[in-house]
């Protein structure tokens, strides 16, 4: 994920790789690779091939940036995903 | 779609904080030593470092004029082209990347690059992945119709083991996982597009009217 030059399109079934044994990996639907264009839009961090022409000074820092940001994006989500959950909670207490 | 795209770090990447800098750094020079793809990009990157203002466009070429099966490693000239201003005409598969935009355009299933732009590690040199004018071998008293290579002719060739051969592919765990499933999608992209194409070799109008 870190090094390739194309973004993969495909919609994953994450529910399915949890538990002890090899590593799985599910999709459903068609996938296809994408490519993006030469330097990330303004204001945008750089992805995918961008990171070998965009602010190459940096470049493995923006690398590990790539993976951190991913990843705490998602860790957000279910941060708030379990917030709503709560919150249906107390109001089912509260009745 | 941001969903999608975060997929593999978010399952696979579980220990992110143990990142090793020193190896990312390791494989980001061995890949610019080596790889094709990434001294194209590379080559792209040194073009707008020196003309920040030209409407640079990168053209990814899809068809080979030598057969990358006997020893002839690709140089950048073969997979990449810069274009300034002008597109010319290009074949259908190759990719025109522009200089700034929003937009993400997918790749044919049968651009030569496909599975090496995806897969650096897994090709490391950017070694062609595959290609449809592969030919079958003459066999003397056998007519086949069909003499192309298939995908997944292609595929059963590559998940090999050869003693001659490092099991890079077969030994990358989750890589080789997620190798195998595009490859799959693949096959079947290339199934359903031989449908599409041969309607009429499939006689579709006998039962057409059927249901």
């Amino acid at each position: 994920m870190m090094f390739t030059f194309t973004s993969p399109g495909e919609k994953v079934d994450t529910t399915f790789n949890s538990g002890k044994g090899p590593p799985n990996l599910r999709i459903q639907g068609q996938s296809c690779h994408r490519i993006g264009s030469l330097l990330p839009v303004p204001g945008g961090l750089p992805k995918f091939a961008q990171l070998y022409i965009y602010d190459t000074e940096n470049e493995v820092q923006n690398r590990m940036e790539s993976l951190r940001y991913m990843n705490t994006s998602s860790f957000e989500r279910k941060n708030a995903a379990e917030q709503v959950l709560f919150n249906c909670y107390l109001l089912q207490e509260s009745r | 779609m941001q969903q999608n795209k975060s997929y593999s770090t978010v399952t696979f990447c579980r220990n992110q904080d143990n990142i090793d800098l020193e190896l990312v750094n390791k494989i980001k020079k061995m890949l610019d030593e080596f790889n094709v793809h990434a001294k194209s990009f590379r080559m792209a990157r040194d073009r707008y470092r020196d003309q920040p203002f030209d409407d640079l466009k990168l053209r990814l070429i899809s068809d080979r004029t030598k057969d990358g099966r006997i020893y002839n490693v690709l140089n950048v000239s073969e997979v990449a082209a810069l274009i300034v201003d002008d597109v010319d005409t290009a074949s259908g598969r190759d990719i025109i990347m522009e200089k700034q935009s929003r937009k993400l355009q997918r790749i044919n299933e049968l651009h030569t690059s496909y599975l090496g732009f995806q897969y650096p590690l897994l090709f490391p040199y950017g070694e062609d992945g595959y290609r449809h004018d592969v030919s079958h071998r003459d066999k003397p008293g056998i007519n086949r119709k069909r003499n192309r290579l298939t995908i997944r002719e292609w595929f059963c060739f590559r998940l090999q083991t050869r003693q001659s051969e490092a099991l890079t592919l077969l030994k990358s765990r989750r890589l080789f996982q997620q190798f195998i499933v595009d490859g799959y999608t693949m096959m079947e992209s290339e199934r359903l597009s031989f449908i599409k194409f041969n309607q009429s070799k499939l006689r579709v109008d006998k039962y057409n009217n059927l249901c």
